[in-house]
């Protein structure tokens, strides 16, 4: 350059490490970064998952923790141990599967049972179809799924949490199997009061305050049994009972726009909406009597729509993709969680789901700006005088 | 109390770092010893140098004559002699003669005080001539000349007449400080141009922290008489480009690859309604524009009225330099402007902003592989699919990407903004465009 240097501008900061004119940066426009990278998407959702599994562990035990541990190292270590694709085990992506996929299990799930899932989630799901980014199913899922058919019986032995006395459910089952063949004319709780499915001290008393002083001015009143589940007081899948936990986390995933809150959203409808209608039937009820809150907190729907469906590289990429996406997975979810033949098996329909994706990306295609939506042309506005 | 409205389609929320400038008020640099005066300030071919080595300049003397349809003319800011005739590149990568002129002599203008010109006397064509001869421009950073603008021909009615005081950029504040402190000025600018192209309607838009000059710029339109609107946006990016705004003023979205003319509207930058205002009521030409020094790495930040010409150095030094150590010097606003190493770089009519940022504030993440999260595709403002655009580049299908809309990018960087894994989807878009231009002019120069 011809124009002459000049003296570079005066410095008054920490001399500790003085400003050099040559460590500047040249950079392509933008300049700046809203600073959530791979890493920390992945890092803030393991997070957010973390306090939901603590309860876990807290509730089921010692066998729960092993199943995380398990499904946890197995994930990094196929990762760590094949060749080096796209990703690596720093950014949290295998991290987060073997995590999401092993809070999803029952826990007393064999543990070899839980790192063969693991291994096909990271090694087949990911890895095999180009590490990360691209895989075509959300790996967590897949791996939960395949435990399911690989042995189905242990992946639906659920137990109940310490809080409820511990030990096994009648027959083996969860809560969801137990209102199979039942006939209380639609109402879930009372078919298990019938079992004698126990209920803490804590949700009585909650109960009676919420209807004392909240309620019964209004003119409701909340039966007892719901807070149980609310709180993590119901069998589930180890990270899967506390609705309070799952909600708190959600709502700081989607404030700090991790996750997109259309996901979560559509999928609660579209599952909210199925179990409003028929939710009643199988238990000898009538059309339009779904128990919706028992059904959100019970089998898993939670944990599922906010920290699978809303899995960054299989789910859609509009906003009008994720919707459809959405209310198809919770439509399907609530249909197995009505007539499906084993227990907190949700993530099957979102497997399900994930396969119509291409198609609905296809469909919900952005329309381009200054375009017709209908014609997809661009928009002319003629001469008017 | 009205609603505030933001357009849906796209956009980022960025971080509002303008508040350590914008409270306060503007202040006047120093007059700059030496001021380097580029010839090409604008879009479209340079100015031609009328004044040799060793000339004597008087303050606003024409030193650049317009040449060609798209030109504009530029003037001396200071009083001295030239000394230097060279080149330099711009920090827009393009390069530009330039006049060096050393300080010296009286200045005509400076402290003076001028009567105001009563411009409602003039006719139209002599309206135009002022602002063609004071060597106006887009001061928003786009630098189409003003008389090519206002006097393209246009085949209807000019509907909306919009002035742009949206936030233009994070950071950036010199427009907000004219609005806050020459509001009757703007409204002015405003009448002069509604006098010479007669819209339907016109329109100041507030978007972001401007909104709180909306008081203001209220009291100046009722004191004027004046018929025009105040709008106000939420501090979305990029509510302030013309496409986004034009859409959300009027309901008529144009393509990014058409000019908002099309949809029969006209944007107009707050510091260019300052400028044409000058022009036309003082018959001043464009030797300073407000710029704004700010960033973490600033130790008194502000806006500063400066002399074109002046180093960027100047002003940080203006602004008691540095109080930590600089991790990038933009020129221009942090979503589309340019980094720099050299602080000899001048100010130019272009110049909206300088910003010093510290290696917190850029907060640059480090590359992954695509992890096809869709973020880019939902923060578009043109409904544009950035990923899909990308990987077609990076396959060289022509063709391909441009059906799927690369001339209709806008440049805007909030898909590389929020792009998890680092990518450089905008940086890479604005060099395919620039390749493309380049090969089909090459192509229509060998038919």
């Amino acid at each position: 350059m011809a124009v002459g240097d000049r003296n570079a501008p005066s410095y008054s900061g920490d001399t500790s490490h003085t400003w050099d004119i040559s460590r500047l940066i040249l950079s392509g426009s933008p300049q700046i970064h809203d600073a959530l990278s791979t890493a920390k998407v992945h890092w803030y959702l393991i997070l957010a998952a973390l306090p939901a599994a603590v309860w876990g562990f807290a509730q089921f035990g010692v066998p729960a923790f092993v199943v995380v541990a398990t499904g946890v190292a197995a994930a990094v270590l196929t990762e760590a141990l094949l060749p080096s694709r796209r990703g690596s085990p720093a950014d949290g992506n295998s991290v987060a599967i073997g995590l999401f996929m092993s809070l999803m299990f029952p826990p007393g799930a064999p543990w070899y049972l839980v790192a063969a899932s693991a291994v096909f989630a990271v090694g087949v799901v990911k890895w095999a179809f180009g590490g990360l980014g691209h895989a075509v199913l959300n790996p967590a899922i897949a791996g939960r799924v395949l435990a399911q058919v690989l042995h189905p019986e242990a992946m639906s032995r659920y137990a109940l949490p310490a809080g409820l006395g511990g030990g096994e459910l009648e027959g083996g089952s969860s809560v969801i199997m137990a209102l199979r063949g039942g006939s209380t004319g639609g109402d879930p709780l009372q078919r298990l009061a019938e079992l004698g499915y126990p209920r803490s001290g804590l949700d009585e008393a909650v109960t009676e305050w919420l209807n004392t002083y909240l309620l019964t001015p209004v003119g409701v009143q909340l039966p007892g049994g719901y807070i149980d589940p609310f709180i993590g007081l119901a069998p589930g899948g180890i990270g899967e009972v506390s609705a309070v936990l799952l909600l708190i986390a959600s709502a700081a995933l989607i404030g700090r726009r991790v996750i997109a809150w259309q996901v979560p959203l559509s999928v609660f409808v579209g599952f909210a909406a199925t179990i409003a209608i028929w939710g009643a039937v199988p238990l000898g009820g009538a059309v339009l009597g779904g128990d919706v809150l028992f059904h959100t907190m019970h089998g898993g729907l939670l944990f599922l729509m906010f920290f699978c469906a809303t899995d960054n590289t299989s789910a859609p990429a509009t906003g009008a993709g994720m919707f459809v996406y959405g209310l198809l997975g919770g439509c399907l979810a609530a249909i197995l969680q009505l007539f499906g033949l084993y227990p907190e098996q949700l993530a099957a329909a979102l497997l399900i789901v994930t396969f119509f994706v291409p198609l609905i990306d296809y469909v919900t295609k952005p329309t381009r700006f200054g375009f017709s939506r209908r014609t997809g042309q661009p928009l002319l506005y003629k001469a008017r005088s | 109390m009205k609603l505030i409205r933001t357009f849906l389609k796209g956009g980022v929320f960025a971080p509002d770092n303008t508040r350590s400038a914008r409270d306060v008020a503007t202040w006047n640099a120093m007059i700059p010893a030496r001021s380097v005066v580029p010839l090409l300030q604008h879009e479209g071919s340079p100015a031609r140098c009328v004044v040799e080595r060793g000339d004597r300049v008087d303050e606003g003397a024409l030193i650049g004559s317009a040449q060609g349809y798209q030109s504009a003319r530029v003037h001396a800011p200071i009083p001295g002699v030239v000394s230097e005739l060279t080149r330099l590149t711009l920090p827009d990568g393009r390069e530009s003669e330039a006049v060096v002129i050393e300080l010296d002599g009286e200045f005509q203008q400076l402290g003076r005080v001028v009567e105001p010109r009563d411009w409602r006397g003039l006719n139209n064509e002599r309206i135009q001539e002022q602002i063609f001869d004071a060597g106006v421009v887009g001061l928003g950073g786009a630098g189409v000349p003003s008389h090519v603008k206002y006097s393209a021909p246009r085949s209807t009615a000019l509907q909306c007449l919009i002035l742009n005081g949206c936030e233009p950029e994070p950071y950036l504040s010199n427009d907000y400080r004219l609005l806050r402190e020459r509001p009757e000025h703007v409204v002015e600018a405003l009448e002069i141009l509604v006098r010479l192209l007669a819209p339907k309607r016109t329109v100041i838009a507030l978007g972001g922290h401007t909104r709180s000059a909306a008081s203001g710029v209220r009291r100046a339109v009722s004191a004027a008489r004046a018929r025009i609107q105040v709008h106000r946006f939420a501090g979305k990016y990029p509510q302030g480009d013309d496409h986004v705004l034009v859409r959300s003023v009027t309901k008529r979205a144009v393509r990014g690859a058409s000019p908002v003319s099309e949809a029969g509207s006209m944007v107009v930058n707050v510091a260019t309604a300052i400028a044409v205002y000058e022009a036309v009521v003082f018959g001043k030409p464009v030797v300073e524009r407000v710029v704004t020094v700010v960033g973490g790495a600033i130790t008194r930040p502000g806006n500063l009225k400066v002399r074109i010409g002046a180093s960027i150095g100047d002003l940080i030094e203006e602004c008691e330099g540095f109080r930590e150590p600089p991790h990038k010097l933009v020129v221009g606003g942090p979503m589309r402007g340019s980094t720099v190493t050299d602080l000899s770089q001048p100010v130019t009519k272009l110049t909206t902003g300088v910003l010093a940022l510290t290696e917190a504030e850029v907060q640059a993440v480090p590359e992954t592989a695509c992890i096809r999260c869709g973020r880019c595709v939902r923060a578009c403002p043109m409904g544009l699919e950035p990923v899909r655009l990308h990987q077609l580049i990076a396959q060289r299908r022509d063709r391909a990407v441009t059906e799927a809309g690369l001339f209709d990018c806008t440049e805007c960087g909030c898909c590389s903004f929020i792009c998890p894994a680092g990518i450089t989807l905008a940086e890479d878009l604005k060099r395919a465009k620039s390749r493309l231009r380049a090969e089909e002019s090459d192509g229509r120069g060998r038919s």
